[in-house]
């Protein structure tokens, strides 16, 4: 502890005087891009949808005033928007052009996603997979990829591989068929007796227009508003009791502080004391400060903490594998053909055996049959698995050596 | 069942849940039997007016007001669709896509309907909710209305057809590849609520309705009948031309 306390002091003296002219500049804080206003060379870029081929000579700028077409429209409401759309072309109008005419932007936008979008592939999802004594897993879900092996100590190890994701929308339909034929009821009058002639001429006789009356059978009556009562007087509060422990708030706040964890503490401070002298370059987040040596800092203010810390302890011998799948396109339309690849790499610092892969593929993903290609010898396997496709699993004949990887290639069509 | 029973091993259980998904579908039953299966009535239904639960959908969450969804409208071979465009309709096409905005009601036009040439239909198209594809890809991946010769047969017979669109979720979707043979909708009785039957296997993301009705013979209850012809963007690279006049108009409304 005391010899890394020493070597980070030593560092940071050297870095600083090595850094000591530089850190000046690194205070002042250039934007990184000017705002650019909106010239007349933004709006001769901008070619409004579909009117390429009506308004081929025709300057864009004038026509828009007076055009009150949609798209001229349109691309005046974008002009007035603020947004820079210098260099899109046609073929992103659409995509975020035109939509940006509402002040809807594609940066907006994309803070939204649905994952029923997307296609999954790979990963652990769910509950954890376990391997049983019997070889067997549990808790493989749909779309989970995971190898499994056994080190050279015999342990057993599952480690699953990252998600690929291919946007793949898939629309499908309800359909229901109604109309008059089937439901349709007409109201209309059976009989009406009304006088002919002069008979009761001074009675008050019904109109001829007939309108359809329902009663009501039954109605449940309900209490509105009027039951309640308004209540507007103040509420006594001379009832409230203090609390009794309010007077040691602050020495609990003192022992709060005492716990941080960079405090230092016993012969600590000692050395801290004595290497404080010697001249120490303080890092913050976006700048230097720079003491010069033999002269003490008036305050030192620190605002970031030790948040957390983590030791790694890796056995001798033990090995690890990194599993990574990939695919060779991030969207998918039903029918098309994508590749996906799972590598395996030994990470370790030992032999790995029995490495068996297995990847249970989503409803949507079929597996294209011989499309499997991998440069070690291995044995493949299928089953059918829950989601109505394949569980494909591949076992690695030979045990991976440290810094040996495998890659295994195989096609799947979209449903 | 002894069809199914040739088929491959691997398609078997699933067209054998779709077999039973249709056929509890198609099968009549009493009204009782289609109550709603919580203690609740839905706010919304498919047969609300048109533009009803689209306007309502604005009012949610999420960058929907002013977004321009893409739809791409698809039939048998050979039917032609249009959109009104200025003072006519857009040129017929095989595959109308367009940038519809949420909430208003397109109305389209149907000719070139197989075993009745001749009709024409105008359905309707709410879109009430959008994707959220990844930069320049919303054009690619339209929500796709594929519409089908029953959908127009029993339009010409005087009945109403409602379809409700859905994004299907893949976790429950069906393990079929999806093409224009095997993409057939969800039959619902009519005491039933597509759209509540929509939202328990997706997201529901547009409502068709197809019917016999004609556009008035008066020039001034077009736009009534149109819905107020709200604007509607075309795809890149698409060509947008259209009549001068209203020559494709059917002649009964000139």
């Amino acid at each position: 502890m005391r010899s890394s306390l020493y070597f980070s002091v030593a560092l940071v003296v050297s870095v600083t005087i090595v850094v000591g002219c530089a850190s000046q500049q690194s205070f002042v804080m250039q934007p990184s891009q000017t705002p650019v206003a909106l010239s007349d060379s933004v709006e001769t870029q901008i070619v409004p949808i579909g009117h390429a081929d009506v308004v081929d000579n025709v300057q864009l700028v004038g026509h828009q005033a007076a055009c009150p077409c949609f798209d001229c429209q349109s691309t005046k409401q974008r002009l007035f928007s603020k947004k820079r759309i210098v260099g899109r072309t046609d073929a992103t109008l659409l995509d975020s052009g035109v939509n940006e005419s509402n002040g809807l932007t594609t940066a907006a936008a994309s803070q939204f996603y649905d994952s029923q979008e997307f296609l999954r592939d790979g990963g652990d999802s769910g509950s954890t997979v376990v391997r049983l004594t019997d070889q067997s897993l549990k808790g493989l879900q749909p779309e989970d990829t995971i190898v499994h092996y056994k080190t050279a100590a015999g342990k057993v190890e599952i480690q699953a591989s990252n998600q690929v994701a291919l946007y793949a929308p898939r629309f499908r339909s309800v359909r229901q068929v109604s109309g008059a034929v089937a439901g349709g009821r007409a109201v209309g009058a059976a009989q009406m007796d009304r006088p002919v002639g002069t008979v009761k001429v001074d009675q008050p006789l019904p109109g001829l227009v007939m309108r359809d009356s329902v009663e009501i059978g039954h109605a449940d009556v309900a209490r509105g508003l009027d039951a309640m009562r308004d209540r507007e007087r103040s509420v006594p509060v001379d009832a409230v009791q203090q609390v009794n422990v309010a007077s040691n708030v602050m020495a609990a706040l003192v022992n709060l502080s005492s716990q941080q964890a960079y405090r230092l503490q016993g012969d600590q401070k000692a050395l801290f004391h004595q290497f404080a002298n010697a001249a120490v370059t303080y890092q913050l987040d976006e700048c230097l400060e720079v003491a010069v040596q033999n002269l003490r800092i008036p305050s030192l203010v620190r605002d970031q903490t030790l948040d957390g810390f983590t030791i790694y302890e890796f056995e001798h011998g033990h090995g690890r594998l990194q599993i990574s799948k990939f695919a060779d396109r991030d969207d998918a339309k039903p029918g098309d053909i994508v590749t996906f690849g799972i590598r395996i790499e030994n990470v370790g610092d030992g032999q790995v055996n029995e490495v068996v892969v297995v990847d249970n593929l989503t409803t949507r993903l079929e597996y294209v049959p011989d499309s499997l290609e991998c440069e070690e010898s291995v044995d493949f396997q299928t089953d059918v698995n829950e989601a109505q496709s394949l569980r494909l699993q591949w076992t690695l004949q030979e045990p991976l050596e440290v810094g040996e990887a495998v890659t295994i290639q195989f096609k799947c069509r979209v449903r | 069942m002894t069809k199914v029973s040739i088929l491959h091993a691997r398609y078997s259980a699933g067209l054998l849940a779709i077999v039973v998904l249709l056929g509890g579908f198609v099968c009549g039953g009493e009204p009782s039997d289609f109550l709603p299966r919580g203690s609740f009535n839905p706010l919304l239904r498919a047969s609300d007016p048109p533009g009803t639960v689209g306007q309502t959908r604005l009012l949610g969450r999420g960058p929907v007001v002013g977004y321009y969804q893409p739809v791409a409208i698809t039939g048998p071979k050979g039917v032609q669709f249009a959109l009104p465009s200025g003072n006519g309709m857009t040129l017929p096409t095989e595959r109308l896509e367009a940038g519809f905005l949420i909430g208003s009601v397109y109305r389209f036009h149907i000719t070139q309907i197989p075993g009745a040439l001749g009709v024409e239909l105008f359905p309707t198209v709410e879109v009430i909710d959008r994707t959220y594809p990844p930069q320049h890809l919303a054009t690619q991946y339209p929500i796709e209305i594929q519409l089908d010769e029953e959908d127009f047969r029993t339009a010409i017979a005087g009945r109403m057809v409602t379809r409700v669109i859905y994004l299907e979720d893949p976790q429950t979707a069906i393990p079929v590849q999806q093409t224009s043979k095997t993409n057939v909708p969800f039959e619902v009785s009519q005491f039933q609520d597509p759209l509540a039957v929509a939202d328990e296997y997706g997201r529901p993301v547009a409502i068709v309705r197809i019917g016999s009705l004609f556009p008035p013979r008066q020039k001034s209850l077009l736009p009534e009948f149109f819905f107020g012809y709200p604007q509607w963007a075309p795809f890149p690279g698409a060509s947008v031309a259209s009549s001068a006049n209203i020559d494709n108009i059917p002649s009964e409304i000139k």
